[in-house]
């Protein structure tokens, strides 16, 4: 069996979605004794303990299948910053801060260490920021190169989604600044982070 | 070619994989104060192919529609290779 996940920020940054896309069909809720989420962002390490969290017990399912995250093939399971903590330290008290997120589930299934790993960026904030780049064009002096440069921030806000899925770090920060310097220059300020 | 789940899931890696080459050539021209126009147009396609290949919910494709995908992402791969200045 192979672990899969999928990760989906929310649009307000207050929490992620963790998908658990296995197949536990034939699987004993009973024998998954351990599962852990594990967030590497900005150097930092943050852990936390689903089962823990669902009660201590099993997770939810029955002999015959596991349904960590739910029983429908679209529920999933809610990751606030709070949630994740270094030591004793949350990742953050409200939203998560826009970076490049390494974020690993370990299980352990009748004895058996499995897990499954996932590399995101998490771009909402600069998604509600560019998100105001329209107002900036004046219908009654219409400035077609202002516009066509704003297609292209767009464009390479998809690109730093993209590097963050591929693992690319280096490129996902360089993207990043650049489209931050592209919306400061238009007067862009953060939403949450400021 | 019959395209499979997988061989889709793999083009649309492959169209990923291109439009973070593409959009560090863009970076790396604004950066240098060189023209970016073909890169520009090339990303603009890609994140239309990559989008369609994302939102296929309803299976509007059939494989001519991939392989023409594929074709696309090719040329745009092509094209780049004729164009980067890194």
């Amino acid at each position: 069996m192979a672990l899969q996940i999928y990760i989906v920020e929310a649009d307000d940054a207050t929490y992620f979605k963790l998908y658990d896309q296995t197949v536990w069909v034939g699987y004993d809720h009973d024998l998954l004794t351990a599962a852990t989420l594990t967030v590497v962002y900005d150097g930092t390490t943050y852990t936390h303990n689903i089962l823990a969290h669902l009660g201590g017990g099993p997770v939810l399912g029955d002999a015959t299948s596991v349904n960590m995250c739910g029983s429908s093939v679209n529920s999933y399971y809610e990751v606030h910053p709070h949630d994740l903590l270094s030591g004793s330290t949350p990742l953050n008290s409200t939203y998560f801060p826009d970076g490049y997120y390494d974020i690993t589930l370990a299980v352990t299934y009748n004895a058996g260490a499995l897990s499954a790993n996932s590399t995101q960026g998490f771009l909402s904030e600069t998604y509600q920021m560019a998100a105001q780049l329209p107002l900036q064009i004046d219908l009654n002096n219409f400035n077609y190169e202002e516009n066509r440069l704003q297609f292209l921030c767009i464009a390479m806000l998809q690109g730093c989604k993209w590097a963050g899925e591929l693992g690319r770090s280096t490129q996902f920060t360089k993207f990043t600044d650049k489209v931050n310097d592209f919306l400061e220059a238009r007067d862009i300020s953060g939403i949450w982070s400021t | 070619m019959v395209w499979t789940s997988t061989d889709i899931a793999n083009l649309i890696l492959v169209g990923k994989d291109l439009g973070v080459h593409l959009t560090e050539s863009i970076c790396n021209k604004l950066d240098l104060g060189k023209p970016i126009g073909q890169d520009a147009d090339m990303l603009y396609l890609l994140c239309d192919i990559v989008f369609a290949l994302e939102n296929d919910g309803t299976a509007v494709f059939d494989d001519d529609d991939y392989s023409y995908f594929a074709e696309m992402i090719s040329r745009i791969e092509i094209q780049r290779n004729r164009f980067r200045i890194i």
